[in-house]
């Protein structure tokens, strides 16, 4: 298990962000296996992902977090030539209750509704819930993930 | 002590700001072309900005808060679990 995105959607994350489009982070409670997510599916739609082996997390105050397309820093040409994407502001969740685990953040664009909008990857991020605050602290040099 | 509730009313007006502009900006990009769209996403930076900033600041708010009552919660604990053993090994007491 990666950090990975859709290799359909590689090469899309860095178009739709300098298109000026928005993402939104899921939290999730299962996923699929990495070959499964990057290659099985014939659409990106949240739909079609979370109707495979990837399980959103909607117990407790897990909820999706939005990032706006004005908050999101996006650098081209790393050392290897690849997208570093960075989503500026972490995302907490507030006395997350024990027993609504989560295994994997989704990154997916955010505005047209789940029948359109589309997946682009997944970041590891396993926590076992006790009650305390979750929060997901985005890497500001490296970025969550590169998306060549 | 400040009021958990008005706390987590901010969190919540905040977190609707913060939808009510995404919902905007979905309307907007899908009824602009892409050039015009880009433009009312460059004019809008600072308000993208503003909103999530406002909404991260009302959320470490109630955080700080939730620590507080969590904190004091675990102390007064504490001390019934103290008091109780101190009144057990007490002259007099069940010991």
């Amino acid at each position: 298990m990666a950090d990975t995105a859709l290799t359909d959607m590689k090469g899309r994350f860095a178009e739709l962000l300098n298109d000026g489009a928005d993402f939104q982070v899921i939290p999730l409670s299962a996923k699929d296996s990495d070959g499964v997510f990057e290659d099985g599916y014939a659409s990106a739609s949240i739909t079609n992902i979370l109707g495979g082996g990837a399980v959103e997390q909607t117990g407790s105050t897990w909820v999706r977090k939005t990032h706006t397309n004005g908050n999101i820093t996006s650098s081209a040409d790393d050392s290897a030539n690849l997208w570093r994407v960075v989503l500026d502001a972490d995302d907490t969740w507030s006395a997350v209750l024990a027993s609504n685990d989560v295994v994997a953040l989704l990154i997916a664009e955010v505005g047209s509704g789940d029948g359109t909008d589309r997946v682009i990857g997944q970041w590891d991020f396993a926590v076992t819930t006790d009650g305390n605050d979750v929060t997901a602290n985005y890497d500001q040099t490296n970025g969550i993930w590169t998306a060549a | 002590m400040a009021d958990l509730a008005a706390l987590k009313a901010a969190v919540d007006v905040a977190q609707a700001a913060q939808d009510s502009l995404i919902e905007e900006r979905a309307s907007k990009r899908a009824s602009m072309v892409k050039a015009e769209f880009l433009v009312y996403n460059y004019a809008t930076d600072q308000q993208q900005k503003d909103t999530q900033a406002a909404l991260g600041d009302a959320t470490k708010a109630f955080q700080a808060e939730l620590k507080v009552i969590r904190s004091d919660a675990v102390e007064n604990a504490i001390n019934v679990a103290v008091g109780t053993i101190h009144e057990s090994n007490s002259p007099g007491g069940a010991n």
